[in-house]
C-alpha cells in the first residue's frame, strides 16, 4: 500500500515536470476573447490557425475568436503594441512598433509586424494626418503578401475603411466583400454594414438601405452580431435621412438611444450624429445642435464621429447666429482632425 | 536674489488680499498638466465660486477657470477615471455652461447626467440645470414650432424629474419653469393641469396657482376682443382663472395673516384679479368680497394706504373694480367714497377711466337685461349716478367722442327707466333732462368750435337726440324748432320726420289742434308747379312715401298706425258728429291698411292695429270685434 502511494508521487512529479518543459518550449500564447491558449503556432489561415498545444496535439482555433498571438521570441515592443492595439490605443500602439529595430526572424513575426503598422496607421489616419495613400498602400502590399495570414480579414476591414474615410467608397466594397466571405455571421453582419455605409456614401440609399436590412435579419444572438445589428439599424436610420424621411430616421434612432449602455461610444457617437442630421434635415436646427453637441461633449473619442459632428457644429452654430462659437468648432476640427474628410468640407459617410 | 523674489511674492499676496482677486495679467490660470491636476484645479475654483462675498466679475472669472479645467478633464479622463467621477464634472460644467450663458452645453450634460445616471448623486440637480437651460431657448426660440418642440422636451424632463424624484423643491421647481414656458407659448389649456403637478401641500403650489391663474385671466381679457375664440372656450377659460387664483390665495391666506405688514404684491393682485373676475361674470356682490377681503383685499389696502398697493397702476385698477363693483351690487355710498378716492388720485385721466367704467358697466347691464335678470333695474340706478358724475365735466374736457358716449348713454338710460306709454316718471325725466343738457352742451362745443365736429351729419345727429329728449320732456316747441333746423338741409331724413310726427302727436295731448299736424305735417311749401307740400310730412305724409318702399315696412306701419291714433284722439278731443265723423275716418284708416296689406305688417302691429280698432268700434257704440268684424 505504501509503495503503491509512492509510486503515484513519483509519476505525478514526473508528469508535472514533463508539463512544464513541454510550456517552457511551446511559448506561443494565443490570446483569445475569452482566456489564452500556450503551444506553438504550427499553422495559418484567414479563417484559422494551428496551435501545437503541449500534449503533442493540434487545436485549430478559428480566427474570430482570436484576439492577438504573442510570437514566441518576439520583441516586447511589439508585445506592448498589440497590447495597446487591443484596448484601441493605436497610437501608442504606434509608438511602441516605432522603437523595434532588431532582426524580427521568424516570418509569423515579421507578418505581425507589417500588419500592425499598416493597422495602426490605418485606424489613425482619419485622425492623425497620416497620408491615406500610403496607409492604403501598406494595407494592400500586407494583403497581397500574406493572403493565409491571420490577420487577412481584419486588414481587409481597415482597408475598406481607409478607403471609404478618404472618399472612394466605391473602392471599398470590393474589400468589405471579401470580409463578408468570413464563415461567420458577425464577420458577414460587420461586412453587411460597411457596404451598406459605402453604398450610402455614394448616394445608393436604396441599395444601402437593402444591405442594412440584410444585416438586420440575420440569425444570430452573440453580443458582437447584437451590436451589428444595432449599427445596421442606424445605417438603415441615415439612409432614411438621405431619402429625406427624416422623421423615421429620428423614430429609429431614440429607440437605439434608449436600448444602449451610455458608455458604448462606438456606436452611441455615429448615434447622435444620424440623428442631428436628421433633425438638420428636417430643418430642426436646435435638436440637430443638441445632437451633435452630444458627440462633442460626450463621444469625442471616436474620431470620425467627432470630425462630423464638428464640421457640423460649426455650419449649425453659424446658422444660428453664433459666429464665435461656430469659428471654435472649425477651429477644433481643423486642429484634431486635420486630414478628415469632414475638415475638407467632403464629408463620407 | 531670492529674497527679492519672496519680497515681490508678498507685493502679490498682499495685492490679492486687497482686491479680492488676481490682476487681469496674472489672471491666466495654468495649463492642467493631466486629467488628476484638471481635476484638482477645477474644484478648488469650484469651491472658491462658494464664497458668497464674490464681486460678479471674480464671479464670472472663476466660472470661466473652472469650466476650463472641468472640460479638459472631461476631455482627456485618465484610464482610472471612475464613471462616477467624469459624472460629477459633467454636472459641474453643466451647471457653469450655464451660467456662463452657454444653455446649449448645459442642456447635454445635465440631461445626459439626469436621464443616463438618474442614481448618480448630482443627477436631479443636472435635470434641474438642463431644464432652467432649457427655458432659457425656449425664450430664445425665434419660431413657433422650435418654442412648441422645446416645450414638449422640457416636459418630458420634468416627467421624468416627478417620476423619478416625487414631490421634492427640485421637482416643484421643474413644474414651475414648465408652467413659465407655457405661458410663454400661451399653451393656456395646458396651465390647469400643470399646476396639478405639484402637491396641494408643496410650498411652491400657491404660487404656480396665482402665476397660472394670472396668465388665464390676462389671456381671457386678451383674446376677448377676438372674434376667433369661442365664448365658450374664454367661459372656460375665465372660470379656470378663478379656480386657481382662489385656489392660490386659500393657500397662502395663513401665512399672509401672520404677517399682514408684509403682503407680498402677488397677493394682492391676485385679490384683484379675482374681482375683476367676479365683474367679469356679473358677480359683483363676489367682486366685493374680494375687494374688502380683510387680509388682502386690494381695496382694503389700497384704504390702509398699505405700501404694496404703490406699485405701479394698482391704486388705479383697484379704486376701479371697486367702482364698478359698488355701482353694480348698489353700495352707493361705497361707490362715491370709490369716486372721490378715484378724484383724490393725481395723475389719472378721469374721464377716460369714468368712459372705460361706463362702458363696462353698461355691457353689464346689457347682458343682465337680455337674461330678463331683475338686477339690470337696479344696476341702472348705480349706472345713471356715475354718467351724471361725468356729465358734469365739461365737453372740451371729455373730447367729443366720449361726450356723446356719454350723452346717449344717459338717453338710454332714461328710455330704459321711461317705461310706460305716459309722461316719464321722475327718474326717466332726471335722465332726460341730463341727457338733453349734455346734448346742448355738445351742440354749443361744435358751434363755439367748428373743427369739433367735421361731419354735419354728427351736428343733425346731436339735434336730433336732443328733440327726443326735450319730447320727453314735454318741451315740445324746442324739440321742434331743433328738428326743423335739421329738415331745412334734410329734409329726407326719414328719423327726424318720424321724430317730428311724434313731437306733434304727443303735443296733441296737450294742444289737440296739433293732431292734424301731425297727420297732415307742418311748414307748407309751395312748389314751383302750384302744388303744396310741408316740410314735415307728419305720419300721412311719411305713410305716403314709404308705402311702396319694402325696406321700411316698420317705417310705414308706424306711421299709418299713428296715423289712426291721432285721428282716435282728434276725435276724442271733439263731440258730435265731427267725433263721428273723426272716428269713421280713423276707422277706415284701418281698413286700408288691412286691404292692401292682410298681413299688417306682422303680428306685433296686427294686435296694436287692432286694440285700436275695437277702441275706435267701442266708441261708434259697436261691439268691439276689432280686425275680425271689418273682415267679414
Amino acid at each position: 500500500m505504501k509503495t503503491s502511494a509512492i509510486r503515484w508521487r513519483i509519476l505525478a512529479a514526473a508528469t508535472a515536470w514533463l508539463a512544464l518543459v513541454a510550456a517552457g518550449r511551446a511559448a506561443d500564447t494565443v490570446k483569445l476573447t475569452k482566456g489564452s491558449l500556450q503551444g506553438h503556432v504550427v499553422g495559418m489561415s484567414p479563417e484559422k490557425v494551428e496551435l501545437e498545444t503541449s500534449t503533442g496535439k493540434n487545436k485549430e482555433i478559428a480566427v474570430s475568436t482570436i484576439k492577438t498571438i504573442f510570437f514566441e521570441g518576439e520583441p516586447t515592443e511589439l508585445k506592448i503594441a498589440k497590447t495597446h492595439a487591443m484596448s484601441g490605443h493605436y497610437v501608442e500602439a504606434a509608438a511602441a512598433l516605432a522603437r523595434i529595430d532588431k532582426e524580427l526572424g521568424r516570418a509569423e513575426v515579421q507578418q505581425d509586424m507589417e500588419f500592425y503598422k499598416a493597422l495602426c496607421a490605418g485606424k489613425i489616419a482619419p485622425a492623425a494626418g497620416n497620408a491615406p495613400a500610403d496607409v492604403v498602400a501598406a494595407l494592400k502590399s500586407f494583403l497581397d503578401a500574406h493572403p493565409n495570414n491571420y490577420h487577412y480579414f481584419e486588414a481587409c476591414e481597415t482597408l475598406g475603411d481607409v478607403l471609404k474615410s478618404s472618399g472612394r467608397p466605391n473602392e471599398a466594397i470590393g474589400y468589405y466583400e471579401s470580409l463578408q466571405k468570413a464563415p461567420w455571421p458577425e464577420y458577414q453582419m460587420r461586412a453587411g454594414v460597411a457596404i451598406g455605409r459605402s453604398l450610402l456614401a455614394q448616394g445608393k440609399v436604396a441599395e444601402a438601405q437593402k444591405a442594412f436590412e440584410r444585416v438586420v435579419a440575420v440569425e444570430a444572438d452573440s453580443d458582437l452580431a447584437q451590436a451589428q445589428r444595432l449599427q445596421a439599424q442606424l445605417g438603415r436610420a441615415a439612409a432614411r435621412v438621405a431619402a429625406k424621411k427624416p422623421d423615421d430616421a429620428v423614430k429609429i434612432v431614440e429607440s437605439i438611444l434608449k436600448s444602449v449602455d451610455p458608455q458604448e461610444a462606438a456606436i452611441l457617437a455615429p448615434a447622435y450624429n444620424v440623428l442631428g442630421a436628421a433633425h438638420r434635415e428636417a430643418g430642426r436646427l436646435q435638436e440637430a445642435l443638441l445632437a451633435y453637441l452630444t458627440v462633442d461633449h460626450l463621444y469625442a473619442a471616436v474620431p470620425d464621429a467627432h470630425a462630423e459632428a464638428l464640421a457640423n457644429l460649426a455650419e449649425l452654430w453659424s446658422q444660428m447666429g453664433h459666429k464665435d462659437r461656430a469659428e471654435l468648432a472649425r477651429k477644433t476640427l481643423l486642429e484634431k482632425y486635420p486630414t478628415s474628410p469632414w475638415s475638407q468640407n467632403r464629408p463620407h459617410q | 536674489m531670492r529674497s527679492r523674489q519672496r519680497q515681490l511674492g508678498w507685493l502679490l499676496a498682499a495685492f490679492w488680499m486687497m482686491w479680492g482677486s488676481a490682476p487681469a495679467w496674472t489672471a491666466e490660470p495654468p495649463k492642467p498638466k493631466d486629467y488628476a491636476d484638471a481635476c484638482l484645479r477645477g474644484k478648488a475654483a469650484w469651491d472658491r465660486l462658494q464664497d458668497a462675498d464674490l464681486k460678479p466679475e471674480q464671479l464670472q472669472s472663476l466660472r470661466r477657470e473652472a469650466l476650463d479645467y472641468f472640460s479638459f478633464a472631461m476631455t482627456h479622463p485618465s484610464r482610472e477615471a471612475k464613471i462616477d467621477e467624469l459624472n460629477t464634472l459633467r454636472s459641474y460644467a453643466a451647471y457653469l455652461y450655464w451660467a456662463t450663458g452657454q444653455p446649449y452645453d448645459a442642456v447635454v450634460l445635465g440631461e445626459f447626467v439626469a436621464r443616463r445616471y438618474p442614481a448618480h448623486a448630482e443627477a436631479q440637480q443636472s435635470a434641474l440645470v438642463a431644464l432652467t437651460a432649457y427655458a432659457e431657448l425656449y425664450r430664445e426660440a425665434k419660431s413657433a414650432g422650435a418654442r412648441a418642440r422645446l416645450g414638449d422636451r422640457m416636459a418630458g424632463l420634468a416627467e421624468f424629474l416627478a417620476e423619478r424624484w416625487p414631490s421634492t423643491p427640485a421637482t416643484d421647481q421643474a413644474w414651475m419653469l414648465l408652467i413659465r414656458a407655457a405661458i410663454d407659448q400661451g399653451q393656456w389649456d395646458r396651465l390647469p393641469s400643470l399646476v396639478e403637478h405639484i402637491a396641494g401641500d408643496s410650498s411652491r403650489r400657491g404660487e404656480a396657482d396665482l402665476l397660472a391663474g394670472q396668465a388665464l385671466w390676462g389671456s381671457y381679457l386678451a383674446d376677448r376682443r377676438s372674434t376667433s375664440e369661442k365664448a365658450a372656450k374664454l367661459a372656460v377659460r375665465l372660470d379656470q382663472a378663478k379656480k386657481l387664483l382662489e385656489g392660490g390665495l386659500g393657500r397662502l391666506r395663513k401665512a399672509a395673516e401672520s404677517d399682514q405688514q408684509n403682503i407680498a404684491y402677488p397677493l394682492a393682485a391676485a385679490a384683484l384679479s379675482l374681482a375683476q373676475i367676479c365683474l367679469e361674470q356679473n358677480k359683483p356682490q363676489e367682486a366685493v368680497q374680494w375687494l374688502d377681503d380683510k387680509t388682502f383685499g386690494p381695496h382694503t389696502l389700497v384704504e390702509a394706504n398699505h405700501p404694496v398697493t404703490r406699485r405701479g397702476n394698482f391704486q388705479l385698477e383697484t379704486l376701479k373694480a371697486a367702482l364698478r363693483a359698488y355701482v353694480a351690487a348698489r353700495q352707493s355710498d361705497r361707490a362715491q367714497q370709490a369716486m372721490q378716492s378715484l378724484e383724490k388720485l393725481g395723475g389719472v385721466d378721469l374721464t377716460r377711466v369714468y368712459i372705460e367704467l361706463g362702458r363696462q358697466i353698461e355691457e353689464m347691464r346689457g347682458s343682465l337685461k337680455q337674461k330678463n335678470d331683475p338686477a339690470a333695474a337696479e344696476l341702472s340706478q348705480g349706472f345713471a349716478a356715475m354718467l351724471g358724475r361725468i356729465a358734469e365735466r365739461p365737453v372740451a374736457e371729455l373730447g367729443l367722442n366720449h361726450a356723446l358716449w356719454t350723452a346717449g348713454a344717459l338717453m338710454r338710460s332714461a328710455i330704459d327707466a321711461d317705461r310706460d306709454d305716459g309722461p316719464p316718471g321722475r327718474e326717466a325725466s332726471e335722465l332726460y333732462r341730463k341727457a338733453a343738457a349734455m346734448y346742448a352742451a355738445i351742440l354749443k362745443a361744435c358751434a363755439d368750435d367748428p373743427k369739433l365736429a367735421s361731419q354735419p351729419a354728427t351736428i343733425s345727429g346731436v339735434q336730433l337726440r336732443l328733440a327726443r329728449c326735450l319730447r320727453r320732456l314735454g318741451q315740445y316747441a324746442k324739440a321742434i324748432d331743433l328738428l326743423v333746423a335739421v329738415l331745412k338741409s334734410r329734409d329726407n331724413l326719414l328719423e327726424a320726420q318720424q321724430e317730428a310726427a311724434r313731437t306733434y302727436q304727443a303735443w296733441g295731448a296737450k294742444r289737440p289742434d296739433r293732431y292734424r299736424s301731425a297727420i297732415r305735417g307742418q311748414f307748407e311749401i309751395r312748389r314751383s308747379d302750384g302744388s303744396v307740400d310741408y316740410l314735415i310730412w307728419g305720419w300721412g305724409g311719411i305713410a305716403r312715401r314709404t308705402q311702396s318702399d319694402l325696406s321700411h315696412p316698420e317705417v310705414f306701419h308706424e306711421a299709418r298706425y299713428n296715423l289712426a291714433s291721432c285721428r282716435f284722439q282728434q276725435a276724442m278731443a271733439v263731440s258730435g258728429s265731427q267725433r263721428t265723423e273723426l272716428l269713421n275716418q280713423a276707422r277706415r284708416d284701418i281698413e286700408i291698411v288691412r286691404r292692401l296689406y292682410p298681413e299688417m305688417g306682422g303680428p306685433t302691429w296686427r294686435a296694436r292695429y287692432d286694440a285700436l280698432h275695437k277702441k275706435i268700434q267701442k266708441e261708434l257704440g259697436s261691439k268691439p270685434q276689432g280686425l275680425s268684424e271689418a273682415s267679414t
